[in-house]
């Protein structure tokens, strides 16, 4: 029990995909313009991650050493297209927000980083929980970065408008500079509490 | 050898299985997925059909196709009242979708421009009533653009300044009205 909630623990936090491990970053910059697709790609990627990291965790001690990638990306593909048809039948609209990044999950490195690095060589509930914390991981930070780029660009978060009337929206934070930007500025935010933490622990 | 039989067999049965569950998915969600597309055109379905109270996909003939991207009908009841076409024209500034709906008498129901990015207050006349009303209730035959006033029933009148916004949308209605006269069977 314990090693599942650690494995959460590093997924969202002490190895989080995006913040520490600077993978992923293609959707990372590009579907977080409104808090909503964020939290939708985030969710979405959580989900083929959870269901990757399981079925090759379930068929790990078969699939040869030789022909493990072919096998990682046909599994991962397939669900992401899974997922894809679902999101395209039941909620259109997320469907519409993110367009082309649903099926460009396929090719995100976290899913495959983690088939690789976790899944193929641990049991199988402690690779769910991998997935599920790896995945609310970088659903956290892509939130995360929506929020503060939507909250930016448009005084609003989660289309509800938060920032006071004298506050001049400034479009740019919606478009890909402002992604660099607040992407930056958040991983120089975290590097400072991570910096000042482990000199207390020194003193 | 024996080893690159038995990966690759291996990799063959869980491919398989993955295309399995994929067509298994499928099977649930394709259909909602066309009710998700109709829903999305509704209003403009409503709009060019108004006798009808529903529509459904019709399966398009790919090889034929004319550039007709969808082909829906559209029903009274049970009783088809008219074919609905989704087609993409290429006009000044990049691609302009049209729906055209053709009533089962063959003429014209209506069109309707769903997106376009032609030059603001030039070629974006393409949307107003005065352009696109002269193709409703006509035959669905050919139709051709001209820069004077009309004579023939089948003549478009060019939006001044707009010629290439006209001919775009007209072109693409021609080969939808082709299209909908090769598969329908309408006028020879």
């Amino acid at each position: 029990m314990r090693e599942l909630i650690n494995r959460l623990k590093t997924g969202i936090f002490t190895e989080n995909p995006t913040f520490m491990q600077m993978l992923g970053m293609c959707p990372t910059l590009a579907v977080t313009t409104s808090a909503q697709a964020g939290l939708g790609m985030g969710l979405a990627t959580t989900a083929v991650l959870i269901l990757s990291n399981f079925a090759i965790s379930l068929l790990r001690k078969a699939i040869p050493v030789k022909v493990r990638i072919p096998v990682f990306v046909v599994l991962i593909a397939t669900f992401v297209t899974i997922i894809e048809m679902l999101l395209k039948a039941y909620v259109p609209a997320l469907y519409n927000e993110l367009g082309l990044f649903i099926p460009l999950i396929v090719v995100n490195c976290i899913i495959l980083g983690r088939a690789e690095a976790y899944a193929s060589k641990n049991k199988v509930l402690p690779s769910v929980f991998d997935g599920i914390g790896m995945g609310l991981g970088f659903t956290f930070a892509l939130t995360l970065i929506s929020i503060v780029r939507e909250l930016l660009a448009y005084g609003t978060i989660f289309d509800i408008k938060i920032a006071p009337k004298f506050y001049e929206a400034s479009t740019i934070f919606a478009s890909a500079p402002g992604a660099y930007f607040v992407l930056g500025f958040l991983l120089a935010g975290i590097a400072a509490i991570r910096n000042k933490k482990s000199s207390k622990g020194r003193a | 050898m024996k080893d690159i039989i038995k990966n690759a067999l291996i990799l063959c049965v869980i491919t398989l299985i993955a295309a399995f569950m994929l067509s298994f998915v499928n099977s649930i969600t394709s259909e909602v997925i066309i009710k998700q597309e109709i829903a999305k055109q509704e209003g403009a379905f409503k709009q060019i059909l108004s006798n009808a109270d529903s529509f459904d996909v019709v399966e398009l003939d790919e090889e034929n196709s004319f550039g007709v991207t969808n082909a829906y009908v559209g029903l009274k009841g049970t009783e088809e009242v008219g074919y609905l076409y989704n087609i993409t024209g290429s006009g000044y500034g990049g691609e302009i979708k049209i729906i055209i709906g053709i009533n089962v008498d063959s003429t014209i129901a209506g069109i309707s421009i769903l997106s376009h990015t032609e030059t603001a207050n030039v070629g974006s006349k393409i949307v107003e009533d005065d352009f696109t009303s002269q193709f409703k209730d006509k035959q669905a035959t050919e139709f051709e653009v001209v820069k004077t006033a009309t004579s023939e029933p089948n003549e478009i009148q060019a939006i001044s300044g707009a010629t290439v916004s006209s001919k775009a949308v007209t072109v693409a209605i021609n080969n939808a009205i082709e299209y909908y006269n090769e598969v329908v069977g309408g006028l020879d």
